[in-house]
């Protein structure tokens, strides 16, 4: 037990990479590929919520990858990681088990299996990692792993492999785009302040801002950093790549891409503008609102006029995270106005609104494949009175619609009223208003889209719906999700906890810091 | 195929080409090179001679599944950084002993052992299984007609 | 004089990577990725060049005991000296961490190159074309 609660931060990013050669090396026996996966894949989800208790308990856990000493790689899983780690293993889970029965068996065998892995891999060391080259390193495996099963064939045929490619084309190209400028902003970063290590440079810019002599070039880094983060998480100007991409994915990767790694933006603003740039929050804070807000009025109106399922949930994933980015600015602002409680009550709001997306989107998604499964279209006009014949995703996806739409019982409500209000408390009257708009259109579209597949009548010129059931691999992580985001709304004291000392955590720096500093050299 | 002065050069050039890429490999330690390198290197030299003879006549002699070199190296490599921790120390320690090599009651020279040299031979697996994989798989796919043939 | 022409050469690497980038052609896209992250790998090499260029490889027995190479002192931090700085006996080499970096870059730009390459020749091969203009199925 001491064994596994030493390594416990790297088990989680070497157990995906291990596995990613075993299951390319088991290709000749599929069944015994799967059992090892998704074994794995549950031992992964274990692993994950012991780091949780671990770190809730015992406060940041640092590990020294290499034992190099002070200049060597750290993984540091304080509660934001910890928790992010949990939702990446979850959903990741849960989108495994979805898969065996979604992707087609040539594709699965070959190369599915270990792409999946290596993506987890990434996504894990992504919001483990305590250096920011590490952090690039994990960044470039989890987009080429990410684009890479993009492509990957599915059983239905209603994506055609021409499009998914254009799409990955547009992914890679804008992510290469991003990798560069973000390794730009590394190398000056390292250039300027001597180090590499997130808590050493946190350290030295808070003693650059008191010591009044930043210089100027750290502004620019941190704008550089608000591009690449920002194009991660489809924010605003760099929004566009997001409602190809998604739509064309598969959807057990839709549902990764939806619910984690567009995530990755989110944490990526929080861990380095907010811990890192800590003093210079005030000056990236308006930027941030402002793109926030244009996102969520954008990405809510192009929903409204979609006719494609899942092209619909991608414009509500471009509104949602302009939810939670709406979020980081209006704390960023607060935090510098003075009112640090406020903030902290908006940081914890957001982070909330963030997991609460993350499961309900990937439910929403995996829900979307059983859809596209029975009708054999994405056209939702084409589509009417499914809720007789698969009375189960129904009720999936109006818990589904409910949680982002923001009505009551669900966690989305949770999420919404304590963003909203946390936010009118700091007097953010302005933005609270148009976001409150566009929450309206939110729940006319998702409502709009429960309506036109699930009621009324399918039109005859389009065909019956195809009787074989969905079998139970894919049924039972949709309600496994949709159980989570309805436990959610009920009870939602635990998270609620978590998000308030997370935002506690992330407005204060200093426990981070020390933690990582004053460790034990080996 | 190709000519003449090409199959021989590539003949001549594989072998040179894969000595100085087990060369790099082993001296990747403290030197520049190592197995990234080494790999790229060692697929250059089998692509040549892919490119050289063509794909379906080596075929019929030499077939491996790149595909697998891929997982093998990874699994090498993964093992590799794993195993430190059976020992007690954290992920990716390395260790290093030198040794000296003695003839016959004289010391003839030192031998350098680093276990991160098995990290590096799984690196160069992934890099030649990854590389030939590709060039293989794109190699043999036939261009169809954009204008409706075939 | 050799600062000049490193940060002339980087900036026209830019420039030309960023004219093949708006390109229309997905081979010359690609290719404009390629001299845009050669100028970005240029860029960090160029940031760890102190004073002289000796490698900083130590020869056989000429082991360091000393224990910090770089120098931490964070009250020279806040009197405005801000970058990698060294102290005396090693001022002549250059920083092995960036070369150490963009290592890691050019393997990581191989990966991502070998995978574009393959991707834009599935493309060619579906639609018999590689200009974005005509690739727009997508759009709309």
């Amino acid at each position: 037990m001491s064994f596994l609660m030493q390594h416990l931060p790297i088990l989680l990013i070497a157990i995906p990479l291990l596995m990613a050669p075993a299951t390319i090396l088991t290709k000749a026996y599929p069944g015994f590929q799967k059992a090892l996966d998704i074994v794995a894949s549950l031992v992964l989800l274990g692993l994950s919520g012991l780091l949780l208790s671990t770190v809730w308990d015992g406060g940041i856990t640092v590990y020294e990858v290499g034992e190099f000493g002070k200049y060597g790689i750290v993984l540091v899983a304080d509660l934001l990681s910890a928790s992010m780690v949990v939702l990446s293993c979850l959903i990741g889970c849960m989108g495994l088990i979805y898969s065996y029965d979604y992707i087609e068996s040539k594709s699965l065998n070959l190369t599915y299996h270990s792409l999946y892995n290596l993506m987890l891999a990434g996504i894990n060391g992504i919001f483990l990692t305590g250096d920011i080259f590490n952090l690039f390193v994990f960044f470039e495996i989890m987009l080429l792993s990410s684009g890479a099963l993009i492509v990957a064939n599915e059983t239905s045929t209603v994506t055609k492999i021409s499009d998914k490619m254009e799409a990955t084309m547009k992914y890679i190209v804008l992510n290469m785009l991003g990798s560069n400028v973000m390794l730009i902003a590394v190398a000056s970063l390292y250039a300027s302040i001597g180090s590499l290590n997130m808590a050493d440079i946190a350290l030295k810019v808070r003693i650059l801002s008191e010591a009044g002599t930043m210089p100027w070039h750290i502004y620019a880094i941190g704008l550089l950093f608000i591009i690449v983060f920002g194009g991660k998480a489809a924010v605003f100007p760099l929004h566009y790549w997001l409602p190809d991409v998604h739509p064309t994915a598969p959807s057990p990767i839709s549902a990764m891409l939806s619910g984690v790694i567009i995530k990755i933006g989110a944490y990526g603003i929080l861990r380095i503008l907010f811990v890192i740039f800590a003093p210079l929050k005030g000056v990236f804070g308006p930027i941030i609102l402002v793109m926030a807000l244009i996102t969520v009025g954008l990405g809510a109106t192009a929903a409204i006029g979609q006719t494609d399922v899942k092209r619909l949930l991608a414009y509500s994933s471009v509104s949602q995270i302009g939810y939670v980015f709406l979020g980081f600015g209006m704390g960023a602002i607060a935090y510098e106005a003075g009112e640090i409680a406020g903030a902290v009550l908006i940081i914890a709001a957001s982070f909330v609104y963030l997991v609460n997306h993350a499961l309900a989107k990937s439910m929403l998604f995996l829900t979307s494949g059983g859809i596209i499964h029975k009708a054999e279209t994405r056209d939702m006009r084409k589509m009417g009175g499914m809720v007789d014949s698969s009375p189960v995703m129904a009720a999936t996806f109006l818990v589904g619609a409910m949680s982002i739409g923001g009505v009551p019982p669900m966690g989305g409500f949770i999420s919404k009223f304590m963003l909203f209000d946390a936010g009118l408390k700091s007097q953010f009257y302005l933005p609270i208003g148009i976001a409150l708009v566009f929450a309206i259109f939110t729940l006319f579209y998702m409502f709009r889209g429960w309506i036109l597949i699930f009621w009324g009548a399918r039109d005859p010129q389009y065909g019956e719906y195809s009787h074989h059931g969905l079998s139970l691999l894919m049924v039972g992580p949709i309600v496994v999700l949709a159980v989570l985001v309805f436990i959610l709304g009920i009870y939602a004291e635990p998270i609620l906890g978590i998000a308030n000392t997370i935002a506690l955590q992330v407005m204060d720096p200093n426990p981070y810091i020390d933690a990582v500093l004053t460790r034990v050299i080996r | 195929m190709t000519t003449v002065i090409t199959k021989t050069v590539a003949k001549i050039c594989l072998m040179v080409d894969m000595l100085y890429s087990i060369d790099l490999l082993l001296i990747g330690g403290n030197r520049p090179g190592g197995g990234f390198i080494g790999g790229v290197l060692c697929a250059c030299g089998i692509g040549l001679i892919y490119v050289a003879y063509g794909y379906e006549d080596i075929k019929k002699i030499w077939n491996p599944d790149w595909h697998s070199w891929f997982g093998y190296g990874l699994l090498f490599a993964s093992i590799t950084a794993l195993s430190p921790l059976l020992a007690g120390h954290n992920y990716f320690r390395s260790a290093f002993d030198i040794r000296p090599i003695e003839l016959m009651g004289y010391e003839v020279g030192e031998l350098e052992l680093v276990s991160s040299m098995f990290f590096d031979l799984g690196v160069y697996f992934v890099v030649v299984g990854g590389l030939l994989f590709i060039v293989t798989k794109v190699g043999t796919d036939k261009v169809k007609d954009p204008e409706g043939g075939q | 004089m050799n600062n000049t022409l490193l940060a002339l050469t980087i900036s026209l690497l830019f420039g030309m990577g960023t004219f093949l980038i708006l390109r229309r052609d997905i081979m010359k896209v690609i290719i404009g990725f390629g001299i845009v992250s050669h100028a970005v790998n240029l860029y960090i090499v160029a940031s760890g060049v102190f004073s002289e260029g000796k490698v900083p490889i130590l020869e056989h027995g000429e082991h360091v005991n000393q224990g910090l190479v770089y120098n931490d002192n964070l009250a020279n931090l806040a009197a405005g000296i801000v970058g990698p700085t060294t102290t005396a006996p090693y001022t002549e080499f250059v920083d092995p961490l960036v070369q150490a970096l963009v290592l890691t870059a050019i393997v990581i730009g191989l990966a991502t190159t070998a995978f574009i390459l393959t991707l834009a020749y599935r493309i060619y091969e579906e639609y018999g074309t590689t200009d974005v203009q005509e690739l727009r199925r997508l759009w709309g």
